[in-house]
């Protein structure tokens, strides 16, 4: 595979990792700990345009392909050590806007999408919930007819962006009795009545990213808020999924970058015994496992991209990048801890909330038990 | 791509049952012969043996209820 970009491209990339290293100047290590979203640090990468790249430019957006917003993704992994400021770009760029983008009407791309652009504006996908989780197509969230309108009446959990978000892409059935067939897709204004975000849930990692609960209490709708077609929701989900799924994880590759040269200028630099530990083979293999998990990742996530973009949705590509990535993510984090050893447990010196952040991508977006799942279904299992 | 055309694929490479019956107008989503993952096979083998493109919207009880249903889709988004 060519994975050669050209220069144009490197200088965006060069110039993603001078950006976060310039002007994301805020203390992760303070937000995380008091799991607080940087506002400030949002507006400059709205600012600075990262909401725009996959937006056609009749929209105002840069209509890069979704390789080259992947690459610079992995620009901000490497260069900006708040994993979760880069995972709440990536729910953004991959779960709300290729919503938007693909199945908006004219009058709701214009509604939702400049606003995103400029920062002002904050979606949040909300299809999970205590009965579904993994059974994804198990909501019990209603969408009900009445007159010109739609009751929803549901709570929607663990939703990202939950607390503060502007607007939420609501999945919800039309037609209870009809299964995944009767989900249809919704987008919500906050300040709708009948609409309550909760407070942020704690979470493990990935705390600069709030997280919560979106109650839905006879929340009336105009039908004309309706997303794609009626029963289309599952339909909508897939091909969300489909993107979200590998691409969420593209700065993981940057953030393996990131801790693979710190691990190697620690490893070089302490000495125990007399001699740099990297010269102690148990640390030495460990950083070439790290060289070699960021590698083979990222030959991975560029392939499912490439033939995702190309219009053939790579369900085993997503299935297996997304295993891939945050597996490789998780090791390499749990490694540099250990290379680190207890300067890495310290939380002031930030190498252990790598390692926390790390965990979730097993989870979103489809647990890695069900991407197996998957992987298994298309090989015939 | 008619209606044996499509039974066939079904009953070969997605149920791995070449003997599975399906009556042209028997339901497949509701019943769940095809889950989400079936139906995401056959939309792309609808896709590169007919040449068209399928909106992800358009994969709707609707049109992909039956085999019936889906051979008409296909044909009104292949004029
Ligand atoms: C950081 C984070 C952000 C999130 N953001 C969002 C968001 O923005 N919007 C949203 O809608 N949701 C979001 N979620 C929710 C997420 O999609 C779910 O947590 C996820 O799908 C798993 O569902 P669950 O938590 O109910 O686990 P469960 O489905 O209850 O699974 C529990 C365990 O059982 C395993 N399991 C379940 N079913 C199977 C099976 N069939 N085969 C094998 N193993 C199985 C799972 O792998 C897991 O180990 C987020 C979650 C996290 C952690």
């Amino acid at each position: 595979m060519d994975l050669d970009w050209n220069n144009e491209e490197r200088d965006l990339y060069d110039g993603v990792v001078t950006f976060c290293k310039e002007s994301l100047q805020h203390d992760v290590g303070a937000l995380d700990a008091n799991s607080e979203f940087p506002k400030e640090a949002w507006q400059s990468c709205a600012d600075f345009g990262v909401l725009g790249w996959r937006v056609p430019a009749e929209l105002g957006g840069k209509d890069y392909p979704a390789s080259l917003v992947a690459f610079l993704m992995e620009a901000f992994g490497y260069g900006c050590e708040d994993n979760g400021l880069a995972f709440a770009l990536g729910t953004q760029l991959w779960g709300v806007q290729t919503a938007l983008l693909q199945f908006g009407n004219e009058e709701q791309l214009e509604k939702y999408v400049p606003g995103m652009l400029r920062g002002e504006l904050i979606g949040a996908h909300a299809m999970n919930e205590d009965s579904s989780g993994s059974d994804a197509f198990a909501i019990e969230t209603t969408a009900v007819a009445d007159g010109d309108d739609f009751l929803l009446n549901g709570e929607k959990t663990l939703v990202t962006f939950a607390p503060n978000a502007d607007f939420a892409i609501v999945f919800a059935k039309t037609a209870p009795d009809a299964g995944q067939w009767g989900i249809s897709t919704f987008l919500v204004d906050a300040d709708t009545p009948g609409y309550t975000a909760s407070e942020p849930d704690e979470m493990m990692g990935l705390r600069t990213a709030p997280y919560g609960r979106v109650l839905l209490e006879d929340c009336r709708v105009p039908s004309s808020s309706m997303l794609g077609k009626t029963g289309a929701g599952a339909s909508i989900f897939g091909f969300i999924q489909s993107w979200e799924r590998s691409l969420v994880l593209a700065p993981h590759v940057g953030a393996m970058q990131r801790l693979l040269e710190q691990s190697l200028a620690f490893a070089r630099e302490r000495k125990r015994g007399g001699a740099p530990i990297g010269k102690h083979q148990a640390i030495a293999h460990r950083i070439a496992d790290m060289k070699l998990r960021l590698e083979t990742a990222r030959l991975l996530l560029y392939d499912t991209v490439r033939k995702q973009q190309d219009g053939a949705a790579d369900m085993m590509g997503s299935a297996l990048s997304k295993i891939y990535l945050s597996e490789c993510l998780t090791q390499t984090a749990l490694d540099a801890v250990a290379i680190h050893g207890g300067d890495g447990y310290l939380t002031e010196a930030g190498i252990e909330r790598n390692l926390r952040d790390a965990i979730g991508a097993t989870i979103y977006s489809g647990t890695t038990d069900v991407q197996r799942n998957i992987i298994a279904r298309l090989l015939g299992l | 791509m008619n209606i044996d055309a499509l039974r066939e694929y079904i009953q070969t490479e997605i149920l791995n049952d070449p003997k599975f019956v399906i009556d042209a107008d028997q339901d497949l989503l509701l019943s769940e012969t095809l889950n989400s993952l079936s139906v995401t096979l056959l939309i792309a083998h609808i896709e590169t043996t007919c040449d068209v493109h399928i909106p992800p919207e358009d994969v709707t009880l609707e049109n992909f209820s039956t085999l019936r249903s889906i051979e008409t889709y296909i044909g009104s988004i292949a004029n």
